[in-house]
Parts: structure tokens; C-alpha cells; sequence
């Protein structure tokens, strides 16, 4: 459990430990459907520093939501299950508590903000009662006490007017407010680790950059580790330390952000890459006839996968082995791995 | 093209409210059959209250002398023919009728309150077992339902409230059940889970706040028919026992015998069963299209 993720020979293994506040490890979540068995997360393992901002980045249906909610054990049982694995935050094992005990983890030291800021709030209950509730289920103390620290967590969040907002219900405030309030809300009780699920993804481009920055400088502020789950390698170049990029429940490359965005090892990461149209225009890495690229095909049924890399139907390097056996996860260059037979093929014009 | 003026506009959309006074006036003006029945409702509110200072008679009260009084003289609405005064009996009668509403509606509404949220948050075998219960009692019209509940419990006030109110379970139940069965997927409920809420509060704090508007609605509909199926039950002789009065008893007990001779005793009555039903139903009307998020702006 002390393995230091990156630099391998460098900290001692007590030091890297106190440093990491959320270890993951060969986490297996499996639905159990009538279509079959389907492996929404299949031995993913990462961990994450104190303050540090890890992405979760994929297409839709690649499990990176599914991941997010077994951190929080919310993943609906039935269809769902954790199957296998460890999270531990700070060394206490996460799947190992009763439920009593995780709802006490949930919102004190986890937490997480939704995709939907415009259904996350309880449309019947105003937003200053909805963030005190979250601060009085972990002993806040008083009605008071509770009512001035979410002022205060409004006031945090750069809500205008926040004695007036605390009063007003979720149908009263904009969109962007309201994931402010769902981002007040999150932190209120000062968690170590912050789950954003597309935190942005509902929003238009100028509040997506606004809760972007505003996510960075509390990040700054308090020190919280933010897991941020997105499918845009736009979000992910402004705000990630390191990335993961899963596919079809795997973990397939992971590496520092400038490291990734230089030089992505795995196709299906390049691939993601290609078919961004900002980022392709700035790295003028559009195809010859100036369009943009597609990923060919679509996400394989989890309940069916490919023998071999899950990747392969889909990828332009795809050789024999590619079909037969599933590539090792492996350390290609420093601190940076990924799951691919051909990643040599492609370190060579990956960043031309 | 005609010049729009923005100020009336503004004040027909409701804009400068001033006060509770100015309030009442904007629901009387976007509302007005609602306001009607609001004023219905009130009247028979106040009539019940103040039932002592309205009327100098007694409703128990007989006197010989005055059988059959027609309407006019000393008895403003006539005698019944044991010369009770009928203005006093359909007075004191509005008493017993808005005591069985109310009563029946808020029992009826609490039970399917609690009956369709554990249903439907909860689900599993739970809700199977008790859907199928809500569906033999609702196999079962309202009135008959009522009549063997009130055949079985015998006649009483509290009897009779109790006897209407179960019937009106299952509605309620059905409403609440289906309404959580949405909710409980939204994300908002993902969210009070997310920040360590227990089940039972999601259900309580998230979840059934979200039911109440179409509860109302529902309560005031059912309000009416507790009242009439109150004085169907008395009708038949199974509300109220003597020597309260009830309107539908005060029906029953003229309609065979008096409906030629002394019309009054069926036609006073009758008005004010009508009257309360009709007031409840259009005040629900207006209160259903105020909770419609459609058409409030």
C-alpha cells in the first residue's frame, strides 16, 4: 500500500504514504444484468496526493462515473456491486465500513458535485438550508453555527449578495450559481477529496471557465484533492496535475498532463486528442484535408468484450497480437504508462 | 400596430403586488371561480365557528306547536315536523359536515401520505404487497368502501371520519407513490445521498416536501367527497347518529315522507350539500392551475 506513484526510487515509502490521501486499488465494479455480466470498472488502481487534481478522462460509457460513485460506494445494489479491490482514504478502507459509519465519510470527507447543477439542488428547499443540512449531518453544532459557515461558503464561492442567496430557492438562481451553491455545498464540511463528475459539462463556455478557476483557486485555498471525472481534454489541459484515461472500464494511459498532451502513448488517447476541435486547431494537428478526426466505431458493449485489447476493433495500429492478448500495463516512459503493443509506433510522430 | 402599455401589462402578470391585501386581489382577478369558491368555503367556515351567534334557536330543541312550519315567520327556512328549527339544524349541520371533510381528508392524506412514500422509495416486496392491498380497496367505489366501514364500525363522529378516510387511502397512496418513483431518481436525491444523508431523511426532508403540490390538490378534491359521501352515509343511516344534525340525514329523514308536503326539508338541505361540494371543487380547480408550473409565470 506505500508504493509511491510516480518517481519510483525517490521518497521514502512512510513519507509518500502520509502524502497520499486516497489510495485505490484493483477496483472491480461489475452490474449484473440481463444483458450479462457487464465490467463497468475492471481493476482500476490510482491514488492521489494531497491538493492534487487527478482527471478521469473517456468517452461516454467508459466507467470513469461508475469509478466516481464506487468511491462513494453509491453505486445503485442491485444492478451494481463492488466486486474486488481497496479504497482506502488515509488508510482507512472505505469498503470495508458499515453503512452507518460510510455515510459518515460521505460529504465530511469525501465529496462530490454533479454533472446537473440545475437538478442536484432540491428544487423545494432553499439553498441555505440545503448547505446547512449537509454541515449539521456532520456536527456542525448549532442551527447558527451552521446558518454562518454556509454564509461564509457562500461568500467563498463568489455568490453575490450571499445573505440574500442563502434565502432564495435553487429556480431562483442561474445555472453557474447553482453549481456554485452545489460546490459550496460540497465543501462545506472541508472534505479531503473532492469528486467533480463533469462538473462543467451542463454549463455554457464562459461559466465553464469561471467554475474551472473558481474550483482551482479553493482547491489552492483548502488543500482538497479533487478527483475530476470530464470527457473534455480541454477542462483537463486547464486544471489536471495527472491524468487516466480509461476505456471500456480499464485504466489504458496515465500520466503528468503536460507529459500526456506531449506525448500520448496510447491510440485510443490520441484519438481523443485528434477529435477535439480547439485543441486540434491550436496543435495544428488536423487531418491533411483540414477536418476534423473521428474515432472509428463506437465503444464496445462492456457485457461483450473483445478478446484481446478492447481497444483493437478501433484502432488504425491494431496487429495480430492486438486481437489475441490483452497489452500489459506497463511504465513506457517516466512516470508515465499505459496499455498498449504499438506505444513505440506512436511515440515517434505522436507529438509531430 | 396597437401601443402596449407595459404598466398594465406588468400589473395583470402580477408584478406590484403590494401586501397580502394585494394578494387576495390579484388570486380574485387571475382566479375568479377560485375566489368564489374560496368565498363559499369561508362562508361555511364561518358559519360552523359562529354557529351560536347566527342563529337564536336550538337544533335540538322540538316543539310541537311548529311542525312542519313552512319557511318564513318565526323559522326563517321552516321547521322539520318535530318543529326543530332547519336554518339552526343545516348550521349546526355544517359543523359536522366540515368536521368529517376535514378530518377524513387529513387521516385519508396522512395514511396514503406514509402508505405511498414507503412504497415508493422503498419498493422491493414491500410495495408489491401493498399495491395489491391498494388495489382490492380501490376495487371497491368510494361509497360502498365507506358503507361497509361504517356498517362494520358502527355510528359515531369519530367512526364515520374513520370510515371515509380509509377509502381515501389508496388515491392518496397511488398520487404519492408515483410522484417518489420519480423523485427518488433525481439527482438531487444523489446528492443529499452524496453528502451522508440516511434513507429515511432523503425520504422524509427530499422526497415528500416535493409531493405536497399535487397532494393538495388531490386533498381538496377529496375533501368534497368525504362531505358527500358523509351525507350518503347518513342518508342511508349509517353517519352521524341522532339527535346531531346532518344534512344528508336531514334528507333522508324528509325525502320519503315530506318532499309533497313540506319541500323545504329537502330542498334547504340539498343547497347546502351542493353549495360545499361545488365550493370545494372550484377552489381545488384553482389551486391545481396555481401549482402548475405551465402556467405560472
Amino acid at each position: 500500500m506505500n508504493r509511491p506513484f510516480l518517481s519510483p526510487g525517490g521518497a521514502t515509502h512512510g513519507k509518500a504514504a502520509a502524502e497520499l490521501v486516497l489510495e485505490v486499488e484493483g477496483l472491480q465494479t461489475y452490474f449484473y444484468t440481463r444483458a450479462g455480466l457487464v465490467k463497468a470498472v475492471d481493476g482500476v488502481s490510482f491514488s492521489l496526493r494531497r491538493g492534487e487534481t487527478l482527471a478521469i478522462v473517456g468517452e461516454s460509457g467508459c466507467g470513469k462515473s461508475v469509478t466516481a460513485l464506487s468511491l462513494m460506494r453509491l453505486v445503485a445494489d442491485p444492478p451494481g456491486r463492488i466486486v474486488g479491490g481497496a479504497v482506502r482514504l488515509d488508510g482507512l478502507d472505505l469498503l470495508g465500513l458499515d453503512a452507518a459509519a460510510m455515510r459518515q465519510v460521505r460529504g465530511k470527507e469525501v465529496s462530490m458535485i454533479f454533472q446537473e447543477p440545475m437538478t442536484s439542488l432540491n428544487p423545494v428547499m432553499t439553498i441555505g438550508r440545503q448547505i446547512r443540512e449537509a454541515l449539521m449531518l456532520h456536527g456542525a453544532g448549532s442551527r447558527q453555527a451552521a446558518q454562518a459557515r454556509a454564509l461564509e461558503m457562500l461568500q467563498l464561492v463568489g455568490i453575490p449578495e450571499p445573505a440574500q442567496r442563502l434565502k432564495e430557492y435553487p429556480h431562483q438562481l442561474s445555472g453557474g450559481m447553482r453549481q456554485r451553491a452545489m460546490i459550496a455545498m460540497a465543501l462545506a464540511c472541508n472534505p479531503k477529496v473532492l469528486i467533480a463528475d463533469e462538473p462543467t459539462s451542463a454549463l455554457d463556455v464562459t461559466i465553464q471557465a469561471q467554475i474551472l478557476e473558481l474550483m482551482a483557486s479553493l482547491q489552492r485555498k483548502l488543500g482538497t484533492a479533487v478527483i475530476l471525472i470530464t470527457h473534455d481534454l480541454g477542462v483537463v489541459a486547464e486544471t489536471a496535475d495527472r491524468v487516466i484515461v480509461m476505456y471500456a472500464g480499464r485504466k489504458v494511459e496515465e500520466a503528468a498532463v503536460d507529459e500526456l498532451f506531449a506525448h500520448p502513448l496510447h491510440p485510443y488517447t490520441r484519438g481523443l486528442m485528434r477529435s477535439i476541435p480547439r485543441l486540434a486547431l491550436m496543435r495544428r494537428e488536423t487531418a491533411p484535408d483540414g477536418r476534423l478526426q473521428e474515432i472509428p466505431g463506437m465503444v464496445p458493449a462492456l457485457s461483450n468484450l473483445p478478446a484481446g485489447c478492447t481497444f483493437a476493433p478501433r484502432c488504425g495500429f491494431a496487429s495480430d497480437i492486438c486481437r489475441r492478448e490483452y497489452p500489459r500495463y506497463e511504465e513506457k516512459r517516466a512516470g508515465h504508462r499505459a496499455a498498449c503493443w504499438h506505444s513505440d509506433r506512436l511515440t515517434g510522430d505522436g507529438n509531430g | 400596430m396597437a401601443v402596449i402599455d407595459h404598466d398594465a401589462e406588468l400589473s395583470r402578470a402580477g408584478a406590484n403586488i403590494r401586501g397580502p391585501l394585494g394578494s387576495i386581489l390579484f388570486f380574485v382577478r387571475r382566479y375568479p371561480l377560485g375566489a368564489i369558491g374560496a368565498l363559499i368555503m369561508l362562508g361555511f367556515v364561518a358559519v360552523a365557528l359562529f354557529a351560536d351567534a347566527i342563529t337564536a334557536f336550538d337544533p335540538l330543541t322540538t316543539n310541537a306547536r311548529d311542525s312542519l312550519a313552512p319557511p318564513g315567520g318565526a323559522h326563517t327556512l321552516g321547521a322539520d315536523f318535530m318543529g326543530r328549527d332547519l336554518l339552526a339544524r343545516i348550521i349546526y349541520g355544517a359543523r359536522i359536515s366540515l368536521a368529517v371533510g376535514l378530518g377524513a381528508t387529513v387521516l385519508g392524506c396522512l395514511a396514503g401520505m406514509i402508505v405511498g412514500l414507503l412504497s415508493g422509495y422503498f419498493g422491493g416486496w414491500l410495495d408489491l404487497t401493498v399495491q395489491r392491498l391498494m388495489d382490492i380497496m380501490q376495487s371497491l367505489p368510494l361509497l360502498v368502501m365507506a358503507l361497509v366501514m361504517a356498517a362494520s364500525l358502527g355510528p359515531s363522529l369519530t367512526n364515520t371520519i374513520v370510515a371515509i378516510a380509509i377509502p381515501l387511502v389508496p388515491n392518496v397512496a397511488r398520487v404519492i407513490r408515483s410522484n417518489t418513483l420519480a423523485l427518488r431518481e433525481m439527482p438531487f436525491v444523489e446528492a443529499a445521498r452524496a453528502i451522508g444523508m440516511s434513507e429515511t431523511r432523503i425520504a422524509l426532508t427530499h422526497v415528500l416536501p416535493n409531493t405536497l403540490a399535487p397532494l393538495i390538490v388531490l386533498a381538496t378534491a377529496q375533501f368534497g367527497s368525504a362531505i358527500l359521501v358523509e351525507s350518503a352515509l347518513a342518508f342511508l343511516g349509517l353517519g352521524v347518529p341522532e339527535p346531531h344534525p346532518s344534512w344528508g340525514r336531514m334528507l333522508s329523514e324528509s325525502a320519503a315522507e315530506y318532499v309533497r308536503t313540506a319541500p323545504w326539508l329537502v330542498i334547504f338541505p340539498g343547497v347546502a350539500i351542493s353549495a360545499v361540494v361545488f365550493g370545494t371543487n372550484l377552489l381545488g380547480d384553482a389551486i391545481r392551475d396555481m401549482l402548475d408550473p405551465r402556467q405560472r409565470f
